[in-house]
């Protein structure tokens, strides 16, 4: 109540006071003494980007769901409300009850990027909880990490005291569970976490010892107790037919960044694409049926009022019946003008008729994903696209009315070199040429050519590989904006200094937590955000640490190296995926499994009794 | 059919902006099944259109939206059915028909009710300073318009300030003010006017009472 008088007064001078108020229709209300646990979802970064994500809104209802917890929302505030906090000595709050995020039993993090690290140890800052996890006493909050972040937990291993590993549906109830029967017996917190090992799929960094070689790799993570599990398996949900989905999902008022039902179609990709961690970490495949996914939209529907159905998967067009699915949710939702968006969908003649009968798409214009500029890189990167596909769904769309297309490339993959870029190029000026041809002139064109530089990750046949050094990537980046000159095209491109930085999180060890905290103490948050971001301070931050983000971000890793993230089981084979960078080397593709033989990835060992969708198997 | 709503806009949605407003009350519709009109062409829009904005933190009991439905509903199911999907601080007061009632483009008066502190400062201070405003001829505001900062003389558009009750060091004020599309002062800007002569005094709240066109003596209400 406290919090919520003086909100009347800070308000008035924020920027988008919305974010900081809730009340949005379908968020939960509850009462605060009839429940036995209270627990804090935090993203770390603005609503509007926190409220864009799915698993947030499904975690939210999935625990609301239940009468003895209250699960509430908690986003980084922007610059303006944290200063005005900071001044009137205002600890961070939730958006429900305005409850202070230090008297929550726990605070659950979403790692969607590595570079809201420091938005997360900011909030617990604001919140006056330790950061360090051996700082926290009994009655501070359990601090939890889940999302694709988390499968390399390491930098991280300090600060949070306990990683949720995999898809959490099952894992967080069970961890709610324990929580409230240890809480009930009064124990102590180092109990509830050793106990919490138990739980597969849960990683309690403080109960592991991490040991270095001489080079400063790591020689291994070994739990400190018996019982403590050697490797943390990660959890996934079998039956995504039942298992639980919110449909009564919150309506923010203001513009969020996806403000649209989201209707989850599948989890995991077999299309193997070498760079892509996604499509490794989250197999196997499993959809859900046409019929309850029309269930779902029907109810979505209904209780929000929302005007757009969004598709949600990896790649949309694999979905096996997209067709009829599609023809469904159109003909139910015509008349109440609800339109459909199909995004991550690779544009073949399919799914550009599809594209055409929708038109929701054409507002937006059309995506395409090349990746690399040459047939030969596409190979190494087993990204199954050739130039003559692209060219023939572009002119499919040019001719079925898009002038604005836009092209999303990498640099810096494993083997490029300038003919690779010169290859971008090419396509791009290919692309208007097939227009020209199309339409008779280049009027009207737009072709906007999107690089980011490659950063390898954890469980992916790339994670051996170094990522180019940045003066090469700013070299790179040179030479395409020398040669992407046209007035059709438009050559946007990702920060090199941001992607080396994810390099040194995506693959770092224990010794970045320090590097964190120095960086949060020189005032680093928001990185992502290009008006807030400051190498230099960074780069301090790591000098005073000691330590050299080189090693993270450009070192080739030799076969037998240990992996800090190898304390995490994805269910994928090391051998596999030194078998698919073999393969890669000699750029040799690899068919996608579902369509193919099954390429011996793992996944299937993970757990008993599970299948795989292939057609033979090794 | 055509139809007048009255609207509240509550606590729990004060810093929401019209068009956020605006989104909320169509996807209402939505939710409640009411066959809601949409304009022809490529983007198709619900038909329905709003009196001019208020800036945010002002509540209100006098917004008012025209919408056109398909076919016709009886106005108390349309205003129950409303109601019930409307979210928290968001209320249909009243519907009626559109069809002869002076069109919302027209509004040009409101009337407001503003919780002002007075940090210390005397009743007579500010009796005094409201008198030393209705009778300026010039008060200058710079106005954002379209990114442009233009001044404009807002004097002639400040109809009535009354101090209606006051509880310690709270005054409640009653101000009538221009808010149509041709001129409009916010409250915010008479409290401005007012710190010139009472620096200590500070808003507390702000509600929107009514809106309507003042035409040859006369109020008229848009319903």
């Amino acid at each position: 109540m406290e919090i919520e008088n003086i909100l009347d007064e800070i308000l008035p001078k924020v920027s988008k006071p919305t974010r900081y108020v809730g009340n949005e229709l379908n968020s939960v209300k509850k009462d605060k003494n009839g429940i036995k646990v209270h627990i804090a979802l935090a993203f770390p970064d603005v609503y509007e980007v926190g409220m864009s994500h799915l698993g947030l809104r499904i975690l939210y209802h999935l625990l609301n769901e239940r009468e003895d917890v209250y699960a509430e929302r908690a986003f980084a505030p922007w610059v303006d409300m944290e200063d005005i906090l900071r001044q009137k000595k205002i600890p961070l709050f939730s958006l429900e009850s305005k409850t202070p995020l230090s008297e929550f039993d726990m605070i659950g993090f979403s790692l969607q990027y590595e570079m809201s690290y420091s938005n997360l140890v900011n909030m617990l800052e604001l919140s006056g909880v330790p950061i360090f996890s051996s700082e926290r006493k009994d009655n501070d909050p359990i601090v939890i990490a889940g999302g694709p972040c988390a499968y390399n937990p390491e930098p991280l291993a300090e600060i949070i005291d306990l990683f949720v590993i995999g898809e959490a549906e099952e894992s967080i109830l069970e961890l709610v569970d324990l929580y409230i029967n240890w809480k009930e017996n009064a124990g102590k917190r180092s109990e509830f976490l050793e106990k919490a090992t138990q739980i597969p799929g849960v990683y309690v960094p403080s109960l592991y010892h991490v040991t270095y070689n001489e080079d400063g790799t790591v020689r291994e993570i070994v739990p400190k107790k018996e019982g403590v599990p050697e490797r943390v398996k990660k959890r996934f949900i079998e039956d995504l037919d039942n298992v639980y989905y919110p449909t009564k999902l919150i309506v923010p008022y203001t513009d969020i960044v996806h403000d649209r039902a989201v209707l989850e179609i599948f989890r995991g990709c077999t299309r193997g694409c070498r760079f892509c961690q996604a499509g490794m970490i989250y197999r196997p495949v499993r959809e859900k049926s046409v019929e309850k996914l029309a269930d779902i939209a029907r109810e979505m529907i209904d209780a929000t009022g929302y005007e757009e159905i969004s598709l949600a998967s990896l790649s949309t067009s694999d979905y096996s019946d997209l067709k009829k699915l599609v023809e469904i949710l159109t003909a139910e939702f015509k008349d109440r003008r609800v339109g459909l968006s199909l995004p991550s969908l690779r544009i073949d003649s399919f799914t550009l008729d599809l594209a055409r009968r929708i038109m929701e798409i054409k507002k937006s214009g059309l995506t395409f994903a090349p990746e690399a500029g040459t047939q030969r890189l596409r190979d190494v990167i087993n990204k199954g696209v050739t130039e003559e596909d692209l060219l023939n769904s572009v002119r499919g769309a040019f001719e079925a009315g898009w002038n604005s297309v836009k092209l999303y490339f990498m640099i810096g993959l494993p083997t490029e070199t300038y003919e690779d870029l010169e290859g971008i190029v090419d396509l791009a000026h290919k692309v208007v040429d097939v227009y020209r041809k199309v339409k008779g002139s280049g009027k009207g064109l737009r072709v906007t050519v999107s690089t980011s530089t490659f950063v390898p990750k954890p469980f992916t046949p790339f994670q051996w590989e170094a990522q180019i050094p940045l003066e090469e990537i700013n070299e790179r980046q040179k030479f395409l904006k020398k040669k992407l000159k046209s007035p059709h095209i438009i050559y946007n491109w990702h920060d090199g200094r941001l992607s080396f930085l994810e390099a040194v999180f995506s693959r770092g060890d224990r010794k970045l937590n320090g590097v964190l905290k120095k960086a949060r103490e020189k005032g680093c948050r928001f990185d992502g955000w290009s008006d807030m971001f400051s190498f230099s301070k960074w780069m301090e931050a790591f000098s005073e640490a000691g330590v050299d983000p080189g090693f993270y971000a450009n070192r080739l890793r030799r076969e037998g190296e240990f992996f800090p993230w190898e304390v995490i089981d994805p269910g994928i084979d090391k051998n596999f995926l030194l078998r698919e960078l073999k393969k890669a080397k000699m750029a040799e593709p690899t068919p996608d499994c579902r369509f193919d033989r099954c390429h011996g990835c793992g996944i299937i060992k993970i757990k008993g009794g599970i299948r795989c969708e292939v057609k033979n198997e090794d | 059919m055509k139809l007048r709503m009255r609207i509240r806009k509550g606590r729990e949605v004060k810093y929401i902006s019209q068009l956020d407003m605006m989104r909320a009350l169509e996807r209402a519709m939505r939710r409640a099944k009411l066959p809601v009109k949409f304009t022809e062409g490529f983007n198709p829009r619900p038909k329905m259109s709003f009196t001019p904005a208020i800036p945010v933190g002002i509540t209100s009991d006098a917004e008012y939206m025209d919408v056109e439905f398909k076919g016709k509903l009886p106005l108390e199911e349309i205003y129950d059915r409303l109601n019930s999907t409307l979210p928290p601080g968001i209320d249909l007061l009243k519907v009626g028909d559109a069809e002869g009632k002076l069109p919302l483009s027209s509004v040009n008066r409101a009337l407001y009710t503003v919780v002002v502190g007075l940090g210390g400062a005397s009743r007579e201070a500010l009796e005094e300073a409201i008198g030393k405003i209705l009778s300026s001829t010039e008060i200058k505001v710079v106005k954002k318009s379209k990114g442009k900062e233009k001044e404009v003389n807002i004097a002639p558009w400040i109809y009535e300030i009354k101090v209606n009750t006051a509880e310690n060091d709270r005054f409640t004020l009653k101000m009538e003010l221009a808010a149509g599309q041709d001129a409009s002062v916010t409250p915010f800007m008479v409290i401005d006017a007012l710190r010139e002569y009472v620096p200590s005094i500070n808003v507390l709240c702000v509600n929107k009472d009514e809106l309507f066109v003042f035409d040859g003596g006369e109020k008229v209400f848009p319903l």
